[in-house]
């Protein structure tokens, strides 16, 4: 995809983030410049998330996430989802911990889900940014803090 | 019916917006609505004033409390002025390594 394409597409899906919804959720958009995105999310009485997606060639390919504590370090521990979207064992691809979930490039990627592309995906409602990222944080509401 | 945010909220009415990554509906301030209608009435306009094309699986959350959409506001608990949050809910995952 063309980078000016993938940027105007990128721009479109996180400029509409509406401030309204970032209060109710409690999202802190720490960094909104193509390629990436980078939030915060809070909650009572869990451990803080920081995702970052890295979102180059935007649709053509989904996001790649990466999990960090709130200071942009490591995690400490891994969020245990009950759905295992969220995985401590590493990537094969990059060795570390990822979100394995449809609209995550690790997930795509991954040996285990490369039969199920992201072209089945990409143009469908809730796997623009905000729907991927939406899925990640509910993803991480469900797991233990 | 648009609401001006100044104005009370009348009797019987909720002044509601419905926020989505997409966007708010409405695109401003909030809409009144009576207080024993569906919540899915302001969720099917919102989703089509925001071209969002199916919902299937969304979710609807005020203050992180799960809402019904095929009830009132009332039988929601919501009263007076509420964003509602609408969005996907988590998808699948489950790769071992």
């Amino acid at each position: 995809m063309h980078s000016a394409a993938a940027k105007a597409l990128f721009l479109r899906d996180v400029d509409r983030f509406p401030e309204v919804l970032l209060q109710e959720r409690r999202w802190t958009i720490l960094e909104r410049e193509y390629p990436i995105l980078e939030v915060l999310f809070e909650a009572d009485a869990r451990v803080p998330l920081r995702v970052r997606l890295t979102c180059e060639e935007w649709n053509a390919l989904p996001p790649s996430i990466k999990l960090m504590s709130k200071g942009g370090g490591a995690l400490a521990k891994m969020p245990t989802a009950p759905g295992a979207q969220l995985h401590s064992v590493p990537h094969p691809a990059t060795g570390l911990p990822f979100v394995c979930m449809v609209g995550t490039r690790e997930y795509h990627t991954h040996p285990v889900h490369r039969g199920d592309a992201w072209d089945n995906y990409r143009h469908a409602s809730g796997y623009d940014i905000g729907g991927i990222l939406t899925r990640v944080w509910r993803a991480w509401l469900t797991a233990l803090p | 019916m648009a609401h001006n945010e100044k104005d009370d909220v009348p009797k019987n009415h909720v002044a509601v917006v419905i926020a989505t990554t997409a966007g708010t509906w409405p695109l401003s301030g909030s809409e009144l609505v009576p207080d024993h209608q569906k919540l899915e009435v302001a969720l099917e306009k919102a989703a089509k004033a925001l071209e969002i094309t199916n919902t299937s699986g969304w979710i609807a959350t005020a203050g992180g409390r799960k809402l019904d959409p095929t009830k009132s506001y009332l039988e929601n608990q919501l009263s007076n002025r509420c964003t509602i949050d609408f969005g996907p809910v988590e998808s699948g995952g489950g790769a071992r390594a």
